[in-house]
């Protein structure tokens, strides 16, 4: 018996989506073996994860308040690697969003009314600030932009550190390492009953929109197209490849900036530490698996966030460690990534003369 | 080797081929690009399997799985495109190819490299680096590396192909020695003037079956051959007719110096002018600076001295931007590095450079006009491709390369920069593109011709520059006779 | 002075899984493939060589255990980037996630455990008696095999034919595979290699120099080793002196607390310092022209 990888002589959308879809299957299974190895039954786990994130209106809505922040910072990186510049950092620059709304609500002394809009843009451009250092050192001197980013999200949970546990440190918070919250009338609102925080969720909507359009429709999208597909041919073309990777950068920075803002301001109220449960590292599935288009990314923001409210409602029930998340992550990501290979290429079986093709 | 048959997803390679080769003899294997010269050999070489037909070395039959199988029976290829390391020395590299296991010392590749050195008249240094040679010299170097093994088959793909007509005649002596010592050569070549002298024996190949097997070149003539080769007329001579003389300068190149990859310098002091209305063709074989000049000229690459002009309007170091608005097309060296976007669609990659003008309204694009005009262009240059739509990387080479001079062309260009335009294709589609060129000078562009093919060039040229070691070290007016320039290219200025 | 004898030894200790890790790093990019979870690669081996020592109470068992686990995690990576042929940096993005959150599943219940069984110092008759850099020769015996493992990876690497066809494999495999080298295997074992080393690396960590399991432990390390990869233009000797610089930033660290700076912020230096580590090795390579192996990244695949 033979097995040869072959390529496909087409390529169609149904494979694609497909493919991964039976990635994401098969990955479940791999999973319940380590919950087994764990001493967890696996069935009773995946039970407990699906029920908890999809199987009440209390687990519904904290799935979409997770998909706030996934969402945000996932719609940005689909951008990013859609021109092959691979931000890591989002999780960084989300960071960077919630200490720069912090600032904004607690020592700005700016009038109330301005608040929130001011607390937007500071977030989103901090976060695209903080994704502007990995973006130059790519764009000049050609420096791998995964370990740069990483090492940008390392260096901002220490700022974080620094700043609750130092001079933003709470006055009236008992030694807990956190900041004062936040005035009322800078906390976003939410939606009755849930945690939901609809400011945010608008500026999911718009920017999954704008992106949309942008990269199906536009010159913009077209040339990000070319460079993430052959930076050469982009520059022989006329299309300045440094300034797409800037910008994909900037945009994907400061959406999760603002995603940050959305955590401090809308959930929290305040700055604290672990404000983010890995949300930028999270995001990064979706965004490579919607890397077809930003609105599959929206919906596979979504389950992946019911995943994770699931996994911390078994968190406390089984008594498992909180980066089980990044199980599911590693291991989803794996098999989404090992899928494209079977989206070009086909399995050709040869038994005894007889050929089959997967 | 017999009733071969090798199938690549988009086509059938090798049709039910015949090939035989008798001990001591050199025998050419001849035919145009894509007509599976190259794939017959590397079956024969192990490297790829064939779907059907076997192999008789020396009466018995054999399977060769790989090219340790194929050095083990005694035979040896060396490649079109080389096979070497840059960043490892000469002796570094004959280790990697010589040697088994494990080793430390080196010295006895030295001492029998010397040997082989002397007995075909091969000379190479052991420890200069490969990315130091000139391409002659790397040529020697895998010769070399296959003799050690003691093949007593050897083929070569294409040798001539970076040899300067000099180092061409080298080379065939040094093969005949080989053949006097009981050697086997296969020479695969599209250069039939090449068969003809070089050769006891000549079979030629065309998409993929034998339509001459064993000719013996006294015997043959060349019309018929050319006949076998082509299998139909050519519709186009390019002939060259005379054309206003002294026509405005379009591109103005004066004192250029420009560096290669490594920070050598690759361009010295080049000048020239190019005119409205011709055809000027930069002949020379690869690797005398040639890409770095047309990078230059397209603002891919630094211009260190000198300056450059378009139009009278001063591009040097100006972006690839700008040069393209000034009406200049680039047909590129490398299609694959620069030409297309893999991941793309045909049509997307056909407007690669007008997008922003013709194909768009503000800053949206119109997907509609760009699928008429790309399926108006696969029409006329007959791209094979199952839609407008599929990604470019399902493309065959040649018909990429298609699509690119499809796109260059219908920007309608002031002014083409054109490097190896043709390499890949077969003799139609070059005499497509031989046409067109032809076309766009009569309506009054210019077309400034870098190729490695001499023939196109002294057919298609107004004037020709020979570029060696980075300058022009002559210029040819019209009526240039091939042997002038061939040997132009090996001696220097006059 | 003693200071600053006792931050070189130190600063020796600290660098060690970085130059371990680093060195593995390096023939596995040598031979083409980038393996960016190599964090994950280290935190597994970490937590192995911790559990199986307490298990056993041999500390011996316990880096042998991390040196297979630390390979047979890489061998997930080896799989998708040289058998299916995926993108290198996403493959290992996973395996990076992969290790952080499996070890962390699986070593719930060992954190807060104490370290039951420790490496022994050996002290070099004669050398460690130096009165001041007598503390540089009183290691622990991987200390040791780190820096003979340098030197002697270097000498392979350049001055045998394995190191040649290794180098042939990232440079340019279609030459290797031409000269009938079997370039899956190549890459496979360098990968392999690459997460044995990483493991001991991380296990060290563990169980010698902050001993102990608990989330986070390697603190980006791994990340780290793959900067110095690169800082040391991917030759063995150049790791020594990149991992132990980065060891003394880490020891500088600890003693600038002393001086009023602020723990967390001081918490950033090792990150701060690899980002200048990249900028460096950046502008030295453009002026010299050297560079990452050329097929670094690139799955090969033979046509037809």
């Amino acid at each position: 018996m033979e097995i040869r990888l072959e390529r496909r002589p087409t390529v169609s959308r149904r494979i694609n989506i497909s493919v991964r879809i039976l990635a994401i299957l098969f990955s479940l299974p791999f999973i319940g073996l380590l919950f087994a190895a764990y001493g967890v039954n696996p069935v009773d786990a995946y039970l407990r994860i699906f029920t908890g994130g999809f199987g009440s209106p209390y687990g519904f809505s904290e799935t979409i308040v997770k998909t706030l922040p996934i969402g945000l910072c996932a719609v940005g990186l689909t951008f990013a690697y859609k021109a092959r510049v691979l931000n890591i950092g989002a999780e960084g620059q989300l960071i960077m969003g919630s200490i720069a709304a912090t600032w904004v609500a607690l020592y700005s002394g700016l009038p109330q009314s301005v608040i929130t809009i001011i607390m937007l843009l500071a977030g989103f451009t901090i976060g695209a600030l903080w994704a502007l250092l990995p973006a130059v050192l790519k764009s000049e001197l050609n420096i791998n932009e995964v370990i740069v980013t990483l090492m940008m999200n390392y260096i901002s949970l220490k700022l974080l550190d620094y700043a609750v546990t130092g001079p933003w440190r709470g006055l009236t918070q008992w030694g807990f390492p956190q900041t004062d919250p936040f005035p009322s009338y800078a906390r976003f609102p939410v939606i009755g009953g849930t945690r939901i925080h609809y400011y945010t969720l608008a500026l999911l909507l718009v920017s999954t929109l704008i992106l949309y359009v942008l990269m199906k429709r536009t010159k913009i999208g077209y040339e990000i197209r070319i460079v993430g597909s052959n930076p050469e041919a982009a520059k022989y073309a006329g299309i300045s490849v440094n300034r797409n990777i800037l910008l994909v950068m900037l945009v994907s920075g400061g959406l999760a900036g603002i995603a940050g803002v959305g955590e401090a301001a809308g959930i929290h109220g305040r700055l604290i530490r672990g404000i983010s449960p890995g949300y930028g590292y999270t995001a990064i599935i979706p965004a490579w698996l919607g890397g077809l288009d930003p609105l599959g990314t929206i919906v596979a923001s979504f389950f992946i966030s019911g995943l994770m409210v699931g996994s911390d409602a078994i968190q406390v029930s089984l008594r498992l460690p909180s980066s089980l998340v990044y199980v599911f992550n590693g291991v989803i990501l794996l098999f989404i990534v090992s899928s494209e290979v079977l989206a070009r290429y086909r399995i050709l079986f040869k038994i005894g003369g007889r050929k089959i093709w997967i | 080797m017999r009733g071969i048959v090798k199938r690549f997803p988009t086509v059938v390679a090798l049709n039910n081929v015949d090939f035989r080769v008798r001990q001591g003899e050199i025998h050419a294997l001849l035919g145009e690009n894509g007509a599976g010269k190259t794939t017959l050999m590397r079956i024969l070489y192990g490297m790829y399997k064939p779907d059907a037909g076997e192999i008789i070395v020396e009466g018995r039959r054999v399977i060769i799985g790989s090219p340790r199988d194929a050095l083990k029976m005694g035979i040896g290829m060396v490649h079109q495109h080389f096979m070497l390391v840059d960043k490892l020395t000469v002796l570094e590299n004959i280790a990697l190819f010589v040697e088994e296991g494990f080793r430390i010392g080196f010295d006895r590749i030295r001492s029998r490299v010397e040997e082989l050195s002397k007995t075909y008249g091969l000379k190479i240094d052991l420890d200069a680096k490969i990315w130091q040679l000139s391409a002659g010299e790397q040529q020697k170097v895998e010769i070399v590396k296959t003799l050690y093994r003691n093949v007593k088959l050897l083929i070569l793909d294409e040798p001539t192909s970076v040899l300067t007509p000099v180092e061409s005649e080298e080379l065939f002596k040094s093969l005949r020695k080989m053949v006097e010592t009981g050697k086997s050569i296969i020479l695969i070549t599209h250069r039939l003037n090449e068969a003809l002298m070089a050769s006891d024996s000549i079979t030629v190949l065309r998409k993929g079956r034998v339509v001459a097997a064993e000719v013996k070149p006294r015997e043959a003539s060349r019309l018929d051959l050319v006949n076998m080769i082509v299998g139909r007329p050519l519709e186009f001579r390019p002939s060259v007719d005379s054309f206003k003389k002294n026509g405005k300068p379009v591109l103005e190149v004066e004192n250029l110096r420009v560096l290669d990859d490594r920070g050598l310098v690759a361009v010295k002091d080049v000048s020239f002018i190019l005119r409205e209305g011709e055809i000027l063709g930069v002949a020379g074989v690869a690797g005398n600076g040639q890409r770095e000049l047309v990078e230059a000229l397209t603002g891919l690459r630094k211009v260190e001295k000198g300056i450059v002009k378009i139009m009278g309007v001063n591009v040097t170091n100006a972006s690839p931007k700008n040069i393209i608005r000034l009406g200049v097309a680039h047909i590129p060296e490398d299609r694959f590095r620069y030409g297309v976007a893999p991941d793309l669609s045909v049509a997307e990659n056909m407007v690669m450079k007008l997008y922003g003008e013709k194909f768009s309204r503000k800053i949206f694009i119109d997907s509609e006009a760009i699928r008429k005009e790309t399926e108006k262009l696969v029409q006329e240059f007959e791209i094979v491709t199952p839609s407008v739509n599929a990604p470019v990387s399902l493309l065959s080479g040649g018909n990429i390369q298609k699509l690119i001079v499809a796109r260059e062309l219908s920007i309608n260009p002031k002014i083409l920069i054109a490097s190896n335009p043709t390499s890949g294709l077969d003799v139609a589609s070059t005499n497509y593109v031989h046409w067109v060129f032809h076309r766009l000078r009569e309506a009054g562009g210019s077309v400034l011709l870098v190729s490695e093919d001499l023939d196109e060039v002294l057919a298609l040229s107004n004037r020709i520059l020979v570029m060696k070691e980075g300058k022009i070290v002559r210029e040819f007016g019209e009526g240039a006779s091939i042997s002038e320039v061939g040997l132009a290219m090996t001696v220097g200025a006059a | 002075m003693d200071i600053a004898a006792s931050i070189l030894a130190e600063a020796v200790r600290a660098g060690t899984p970085l130059m371990l890790a680093t060195l593995g790093e390096i023939y596995c990019e040598r031979s083409g493939v980038l393996n960016l979870g190599l964090d994950g690669v280290m935190t597994m081996g970490a937590l192995a060589g911790f559990a199986v020592t307490w298990l056993t109470g041999s500390v011996w068992i316990g880096l042998a255990a991390a040196i297979l686990v630390g390979g047979l995690f890489s061998l997930i990576h080896a799989f998708t980037s040289i058998s299916l042929g995926v993108n290198q940096t996403v493959s290992g993005l996973a395996l990076a996630m992969l290790g952080t959150g499996v070890s962390s599943l699986l070593g719930a219940k060992y954190v807060g455990q104490p370290l039951r069984d420790r490496l022994p110092i050996l002290q070099i008759p004669v050398l460690s008696e130096i009165p001041l850099a007598g503390g540089f020769f009183c290691h622990d015996p991987v200390v040791y095999l780190g820096m003979i493992l340098s030197i002697l990876m270097w000498f392979i690497l350049f001055k045998t034919r394995l190191g040649i066809i290794v180098r042939a494999v990232g440079e340019k495999p279609e030459a290797a595979d031409a000269a009938g080298v079997n370039v899956y295997f190549v890459r496979y074992f360098c990968v392999f290699l690459g997460g044995v080393l990483g493991g001991l690396g991380g296990a060290y960590v563990t169980l010698s120099y902050t001993p102990g399991w608990r989330e986070g432990v390697m603190m980006g390390r791994g990340w780290i080793a793959l900067a110095l990869t690169i800082f040391s233009l991917w030759n063995p000797l150049g790791s020594l002196i990149g991992a132990y610089l980065f060891g003394g930033v880490e020891v500088l660290q600890f003693h600038l607390q002393e001086y009023g700076v602020p723990a967390s912020l001081l918490g950033a230096l090792p990150y701060v310092s690899t980002i200048i580590v990249l900028v460096a090795s950046s502008l030295g390579l453009l002026r010299k022209k050297l560079g990452a192996p050329a097929a670094l990244g690139v799955p090969y695949r033979r046509e037809g």
